[in-house]
């Protein structure tokens, strides 16, 4: 029997680059496109007019600055809290450890609305309500399923033969954890970090409810800037 | 050069090491030799520090090191999965010891090829771990030991994953190398006959007891115990009664200065001998073991035997044997209680044969 080309197997890898690929190729195009109509296949005119018209209005601009900026400092201080707890569930056996851990998935088990409440009334007892540091608490809880799940398992993943090495042959706990284990960790942590990221920018439904009344995110202003947009799905506080 | 005193370990009430105490000279290979889950590998990992114990001293070098965490006793150890960092090179693997001692650079270069060329892997430094076959993977985390000099090495069953050649031929080498630097090393196994070629002396543990301490002939030839006899080499077990000084050994007669009472005789088989007034066998089954044959006996009250004779003498399958033990042990409460032999021909045999 002589091998045959898989075409079978070529004619689904380029129907799911299509899939996949061909959504994204549009929106790009559409970013620099200035006029595209229909019997053209690609746009007559090219241009960044739209960025400027965009990036050039103030109410755009900073609610995506404050974006990016609270989504990075929630994530980070997430993932400085939460790798070492996922570190301690993996390698450490105490008391109460699954109930622990599962006790992060409750998060997401019960319903928002009752869980904003109790914290907006928290918030209000010790001044958080309205504030930055009110914003990244909030946001931070969106992200911590993914922070200590993935990097539980992954820890989980890794001998602990490989860190006993280093430990036997001389290195400090912390130098064993730095140079061993997160390095070996370091994909599904990345990954980790990534989802919690995207979770936390996404989640902009949740500091509206409480923390800042009178923030301004960047899916706030995604959702109103063509306005017919914005009657369809009315944010009431942005 | 290793010292331990009554170290002890439980883990949840069950015993894994019960007051071991034995030492180590420098220079010496000793064996920890035993079934799986009898404690050898929680002993080692005292030594290393790697568990800590309930009970007892470890002294290395004349230092009491049990409070010590593995990070600053003066051993290292390797492990069975030889637990190489597959994101750092082998260069970086082997280094990691020494950087973390903070030599300066050009020592640390110097003794990692040094290392590396003892272990004759000096053209694969730059490679990575999973690049290696198994047998250097093992010999890279023997560097990485090695080149901290430690007063002590530890290793975990390091060859019990590669293939039966391979297994001897590192054995061979590292017997070699352990010779040649007078490493002092302490060698978990479950394997007795790598325990037999390799060490200096073996340490047999049985349940979380040390059973016996000895070198490999004193073990083989007399077992203190039931448990060692029956772990280290074949035997051939007799379950009889002693009563005057005779005991019956499948039909044959036995003399022995043991006292009288319930008795378990051990054999081994090759110490059997065709004699006239031994127990009469049939010879049920033959393995052909190359230099050897083995045979499979059923003695004429029951008993089973194996038999280890030359090729040249060997009867066959079916045949009628008589056969004596040359050396024997007796036992009893599974506790070594003396030797026994085998009765001469009777007098009135003998004179009828003159």
């Amino acid at each position: 029997m002589t091998a045959r080309p898989p075409i079978a197997g070529m004619l689904i890898a380029l129907t799911m680059v299509l899939v996949i690929l061909g959504p994204i190729l549009t929106v790009m195009i559409w970013a620099f496109a200035e006029q595209w109509r229909y019997p053209n296949l690609l746009p007559t005119d090219w241009g960044l007019k739209f960025w400027y018209q965009m990036l050039g209005r103030e109410t755009v601009i900073t609610p995506i600055l404050t974006s990016l900026a609270i989504t990075s400092i929630s994530t980070t201080l997430v993932a400085v809290i939460c790798w070492p707890a996922a570190y301690a569930f993996a390698r450490l056996s105490f008391p109460g450890r699954q109930l622990l851990l599962f006790s992060f998935l409750a998060i997401n088990a019960v319903p928002k609305f009752t869980l904003f409440v109790a914290i907006a009334t928290v918030f209000l007892q010790i001044g958080l309500i309205g504030t930055f540091w009110g914003v990244v608490i909030v946001q931070m809880l969106s992200a911590m399923l993914f922070m200590i799940w993935i990097p539980t398992a992954a820890f989980r993943g890794i001998p602990p033969a490989l860190e006993e090495a280093a430990f036997d042959l001389g290195a400090s706990r912390l130098r064993v954890f730095l140079q061993v284990t997160m390095p070996q960790a370091l994909p599904a942590l990345a990954a980790s970090y990534v989802l919690g990221f995207v979770t936390i920018l996404l989640r902009w439904n949740r500091p509206c409810w409480l923390a800042r009344p009178r923030s301004r995110r960047c899916r706030f202003c995604c959702c109103s800037f063509p306005r017919s947009l914005s009657s369809s799905r009315r944010p009431s506080c942005a | 050069m290793l010292r331990l005193t009554d170290v002890g370990k439980s883990f949840g009430g069950a015993q894994a090491v019960a007051a071991a105490s034995f030492s180590v000279v420098e220079g010496e290979l000793v064996c920890l030799l035993g079934p799986s889950g009898c404690g050898k590998s929680t002993l080692l990992r005292m030594i290393a520090g790697l568990t800590e114990p309930d009970t007892g001293v470890i002294e290395i070098a004349g230092q009491d090191v049990t409070t010590l965490p593995a990070n600053r006793r003066p051993t290292a150890m390797v492990f069975q999965s030889h637990a190489l960092w597959n994101h750092m090179t082998v260069e970086r693997n082997v280094s990691f010891g020494l950087r973390v001692r903070g030599l300066p650079r050009t020592e640390i270069a110097d003794r990692v090829a040094a290392a590396l060329d003892l272990v004759g892997l000096s053209r694969f430094g730059s490679r990575r771990p999973a690049e290696l076959s198994g047998g250097q993977a093992q010999r890279v985390a023997l560097a990485r030991c090695l080149v901290v000099q430690p007063k002590v090495l530890l290793m975990d069953e390091p060859f019990s994953a590669l293939d039966a050649h391979l297994r001897a031929n590192l054995r061979e080498e590292l017997k070699a190398l352990q010779r040649r630097l007078t490493l002092t090393v302490i060698f978990v196994t479950h394997d007795q006959e790598e325990a037999m070629e390799l060490a200096d002396r073996i340490v047999v543990m049985d349940s979380g007891r040390i059973e016996q301490i000895g070198r490999p002939n004193e073990l083989y030839l007399e077992p203190q115990s039931l448990t060692v006899a029956r772990f280290i080499g074949q035997t051939n077990i007799c379950e009889t009664t002693i009563a005057g000084g005779r005991a019956d050994w499948f039909g044959a007669r036995l003399l022995t200065q043991c006292a009288d009472g319930p008795a378990t005789i051990l054999s081994r088989p090759e110490d059997l001998v065709p004699a006239s007034n031994g127990a009469p066998a049939r010879v049920d089954r033959v393995t052909d073991l190359g230099p050897m044959l083995r045979l499979h006996l059923t003695t004429d009250d029951g008993g089973q035997l194996v038999w280890l004779c030359p090729r040249s003498s060997a009867p066959q399958t079916g045949s009628r044997v008589s056969l004596v033990p040359g050396r024997l042990q007796v036992y009893r409460n599974g506790e070594r209680i003396g030797t026994a032999e085998a009765a001469r021909p009777s007098t009135a045999h003998a004179r009828t044969l003159a």
